[in-house]
């Protein structure tokens, strides 16, 4: 019996769905788990000095915080802005002191060999160590070369945590827009 | 010679559904990995790859494309959001670009094919046409910004989400 071509179409459509479905399903909590470990291990490397932290509401008006981490010596602040092409989110580990003690860019796609180095450029990143929310690039901060725009975002990302982690948030409110 | 028209779609699904495994192996290695959004390059690379699967494993022309296109959409659209990379608006906004982007890449590499030198020794000719049009969809690409322009780019996964 010949079947109609969308027959096999349609057994390998759902054969692959429910193949990635199933494997979704029985990797999701070892994923998470595996998750919840490495995130810790990462604010135990921004924030020196503290082992425990607790997630903290955060109430303020700067919509590109995605969440405040209190621990022992500081806290670790999660936020997001507008790069040249899409949102880069940075983890900064802001002191009691205001100071950033240590900060990793979890998520950027920028142009490829340009703005995407941020996630990976320790020169650059370096610079932002020990800065009080006052970086600025172009003055204290040597942008990328041809990424400036995406080593800004990277700039209003630290100052931003930097000023919820001292709550003087309205400085920095305007993190998320973008206004060059 | 007997047609096969399901081969396109089904190396299609195949291809998807191998890079879907792919990402979820190394999310579960290391779910802090930055995955590249999944966009116009992407969906034309998959498309591509279907499209020369078809031609050097089933040699044919002015076999029909467009019957592909509705399970293709499908495929962009059910795969990712079965392997949870994405939610469900954005499996369907993924299904219609990736359905648009495919019908571009079939229309246009079977466009090449009917112009190609029928003898065996052009064997390098259907790789290097899909190069081209691989390269004109990155071009194509860097004109749009995202979902600013409505093409909605796959949402990375993170694996720090809902962690807490």
């Amino acid at each position: 019996m010949t079947r109609r071509p969308w027959f096999w179409s349609a057994v390998a459509l759902a054969g692959a769905a429910a193949l990635l479905l199933a494997v979704t399903l029985l990797t999701a909590d070892i994923t998470r788990q595996r998750a919840r470990q490495q995130h810790l291990a990462l604010l135990q490397t921004l924030l020196p000095g503290s082992t425990e932290f607790t997630l903290v509401p955060y109430t303020g008006s700067d919509h590109g915080i995605r969440s405040v981490h209190q621990g022992q010596t500081g806290q670790v602040v999660e936020v997001s802005v507008q790069g040249y092409v899409d949102e880069v989110t940075v983890l900064v580990g802001v002191s009691s002191e205001g100071e950033v003690l240590g900060l990793m860019v979890l998520s950027a796609h920028e142009t490829p060999g340009l703005g995407n180095r941020v996630l990976s450029d320790t020169d650059f990143l370096c610079q932002f160590l020990h800065t009080t929310g006052q970086a600025q690039v172009g003055e204290d901060v040597m942008p990328i070369t041809g990424a400036t725009v995406s080593s800004r975002a990277v700039e209003r990302c630290v100052n931003a945590a930097v000023a919820v982690a001292t709550g003087t948030g309205d400085v920095t409110t305007e993190a998320t827009v973008w206004e060059e | 010679m007997k047609e096969r028209i399901w081969l396109l779609p089904v190396a299609l699904i195949v291809f998807l559904t191998t890079a879907l495994l792919t990402v979820i192996l190394i999310r579960l290695q290391n779910p802090f990995a930055v995955f590249p959004r999944f966009h116009v390059p992407y969906m034309a690379f998959f498309s591509l790859l279907a499209l020369l699967a078809e031609h050097y494993l089933a040699p044919g022309r002015d076999r029909p494309w467009l019957t592909a296109a509705i399970p293709a959409a499908l495929a962009f659209g059910l795969l990712p959001w079965a392997a949870a990379l994405a939610t469900p608006e954005q499996a369907l906004r993924l299904g219609a670009a990736g359905g648009v982007v495919f019908c571009v890449c079939a229309f246009s590499f079977r466009s090449l094919q009917r112009r190609w030198a029928r003898d065996p020794s052009a064997l390098l000719a259907p790789a290097v046409g899909a190069l081209g049009l691989f390269l004109a969809s990155q071009a194509f690409a860097s004109l749009l910004r995202g979902e600013k322009n409505g093409v909605s780019p796959l949402t990375s996964f993170r694996g720090y989400d809902n962690i807490y």
